[in-house]
């Protein structure tokens, strides 16, 4: 088992190289010249090129990526052009928000598409799987920003119970101030989760142990407990872990909405000033946030899979 | 002989896809998606028309012109869909806006398509190293959350309307690469394929006239799907203000727009999103009729 989890984390390296790089040389495509953007309009060609040899601009990109590399395991992103403040701390200091937002999202999702997933699934064309089944797709349909604005709207202007933007601060404002972003979030999510449970329990309902389980005459409570659920909840862990990393690594939508301090906001408002040590440094690390939940995800699963675990215990 | 066989080949060909349509007709929601998804298409087609006979001087009369004096007025019958932020009508701008969701997003999805596909293809069909080095660099691009490389695309080379769609459609190449070789990795093996290599077809023909056809069901409802998060990543990049720049009508820029004016007018916020949202349910359900519809275990 072990042997697996060591396999797996080796695996990560090659991918976050390749992520890293690809992510680089994306950003570095830009015809901006950044000696130009940090000195302005009235540098000299000269304090130009000294500016371009001072970043390093003038080597090749490989050498630039591996300096970048050797920097960032040291936890040093370079720093931003605009406010030559530190990438790393502005990126590290905003990230707990995003993460909070990811998690209550997440929880949100879990906490309405699993339930609703599984009772669709037992009542499969009922009128309580229908409706249910409808909104899911609605869920699926709509723009993560539209019904985030639209939350704001009825909350926010007409009831004025929630507030529309920010990070408060102290327990309880936080929490008031969470309640509209995580759940415009969590909503795809639990439409996902819902169709995912829905469709993983149909598939489980008609495997032959179901059937030899109803001839035992164990009773439904235990069928659906025992046999059912343990086996459907497979697939489910596989998608709740792909959407808390898709909140983690897409919350930026929502960041913008709601005005939130993390991550994604950063990165989006350093596009629009052009920082590009900053933008890489936030697009890198939401990447290697992405991959490492998803390295988390494929652990789990091998831990919930007793196939998987036994495949590994033989050898 | 010869025209015999071909005959039998046409009936065939003909009796797999009426089938597909059959049971897809069954589909009462997947048909209204499909209403909807044509009558969209006409709309987006009519605009262009309009826009080509007036030569733009009724687009630029009617979606481009601002009346700042009746900003922001609300539904009423002669706007329906009440005016916005400029005073421009709602309505109008939503008709005039379909071509840009629409055929953005399907022109991404078709260069996505191409790509991925024959990516996917030759990945499939040769294997081995190819297969190794094609599908890890997929890998490495499905591990980047594809909103987060469709910005970094777009932050690096600038908001124009062409980087939007190289944006999304490298986004979403992987997908069509995984679903392409998975099917090929299936029809492969079989016998028909190794008779067409016995009478000395090439790999090329090989590719193109048994392995693509035989793997199409599948290709055909990512494609649909795709339609669908393509038109809603242009969105959310014109909503973050880097896909299609104002005044341009596209509905996520003009959702953008209209969320400062948030307090005063919901109106104008909520419609460009309903207009996304329908447009996407219909893709969603056209894409699950058509997986039902060519699914061959869900037969009869």
């Amino acid at each position: 088992m072990y042997k697996y989890v060591f396999r797996r984390v080796l695996m990560l390296i090659p991918v976050i190289i390749g992520v890293t790089f690809i992510v680089f040389f994306i950003l570095n495509l830009s015809p901006g010249d950044p000696a130009a953007i940090i000195l302005g309009d009235q540098a000299t060609a000269e304090a130009l090129e000294m500016k371009r040899e001072e970043l390093g601009l003038n080597d090749p990109i490989f050498v630039r990526y591996g300096n970048y590399m050797v920097n960032l395991v040291h936890g040093d992103l370079g720093t931003s052009y605009r406010n030559n403040l530190d990438v790393w701390d502005q990126v590290i200091q905003r990230f707990p928000n995003t993460f909070i937002l990811a998690v209550i999202s997440t929880l949100i999702a879990l906490l309405i598409g699993i339930p609703t997933g599984i009772t669709s699934a037992l009542k499969q064309y009922s009128m309580m799987d229908n409706i249910s089944m409808i909104i899911a797709l609605i869920g699926v349909s709509m723009p993560v920003f539209w019904l985030g604005l639209m939350l704001v709207i009825f909350f926010s202007l007409n009831l004025k119970i929630l507030p529309s933007q920010g990070m408060g601060v102290g327990f309880i404002p936080l929490i008031k101030s969470l309640i509209l972003p995580s759940f415009s979030l969590g909503a795809m999510s639990a439409a996902v989760i819902a169709r995912m449970t829905r469709s993983s329990m149909l598939d489980v309902t008609r495997q032959d142990y179901i059937s030899t389980a109803r001839a035992k005459g164990l009773s439904e409570k235990i069928i659906t407990n025992h046999h059912m659920l343990k086996n459907a909840m497979i697939p489910i862990i596989t998608a709740v872990g792909l959407q808390f990393g898709t909140l983690l690594g897409g919350s930026m939508l929502t960041e913008t909405v709601f005005s939130w301090p993390g991550v994604g906001r950063l990165m989006i408002d350093s596009i629009k000033s052009k920082d590009i040590p900053l933008v890489l440094g936030s697009v890198i690390f939401l990447a290697i946030m992405f991959t490492v939940v998803n390295l988390i995800v494929d652990i789990v699963y091998a831990f919930v899979d007793p196939r998987i675990k036994s495949q590994y215990k033989r050898k | 002989m010869e025209k015999v066989k071909n005959a039998n080949k046409v009936s065939e060909q003909r009796s797999l896809w009426e089938d597909t349509w059959r049971r897809f007709k069954k589909n009462k929601m997947a048909m209204i998606g499909l209403y909807f998804m044509i009558i969209l298409v006409i709309i987006a087609f009519a605009t262009i028309v309009i826009d080509i006979a007036t030569g733009q001087s009724f687009y630029n009369q009617h979606i481009i012109k601002q009346d700042l004096r009746r900003r922001l007025e609300g539904p009423s019958p002669g706007h329906i869909f009440g005016l916005d932020e400029f005073g421009r009508d709602v309505l109008m701008r939503m008709l005039w806006g379909t071509r840009y969701s629409l055929f953005m997003g399907t022109i991404a999805i078709v260069l996505s398509c191409i790509v991925g596909g024959v990516l996917g293809a030759v990945s499939g069909f040769y294997g081995k190293v190819t297969d190794n080095v094609i599908m890890r660099l997929m890998d490495i691009l499905l591990a980047i959350p594809s909103m987060l490389l469709a910005i970094a695309i777009v932050a690096s080379l600038g908001t124009s309307l062409i980087n939007v769609l190289i944006a999304i459609a490298v986004s979403l190449i992987p997908r069509f690469a995984r679903t392409v070789r998975a099917s090929v990795l299936t029809v492969k093996d079989q016998e028909f394929i190794e008779a067409a290599r016995a009478i000395g077809c090439s790999d090329f023909r090989i590719i193109l006239k048994y392995i693509i056809p035989n793997s199409l069901s599948p290709l055909i409802v990512q494609f649909t799907l795709g339609i669908a998060s393509a038109i809603l990543s242009i969105a959310g990049l014109s909503f973050l203000g880097l896909g299609i720049q104002p005044p341009t009508p596209e509905w996520g820029a003009m959702l953008s727009n209209a969320r400062t004016y948030i307090r005063d007018a919901w109106h104008v916020t909520a419609i460009p999103g309903l207009g996304i949202m329908f447009t996407i349910l219909a893709l969603n359900l056209v894409g699950d009729g058509l997986r039902d519809a060519l699914d061959p275990r869900l037969k009869n």
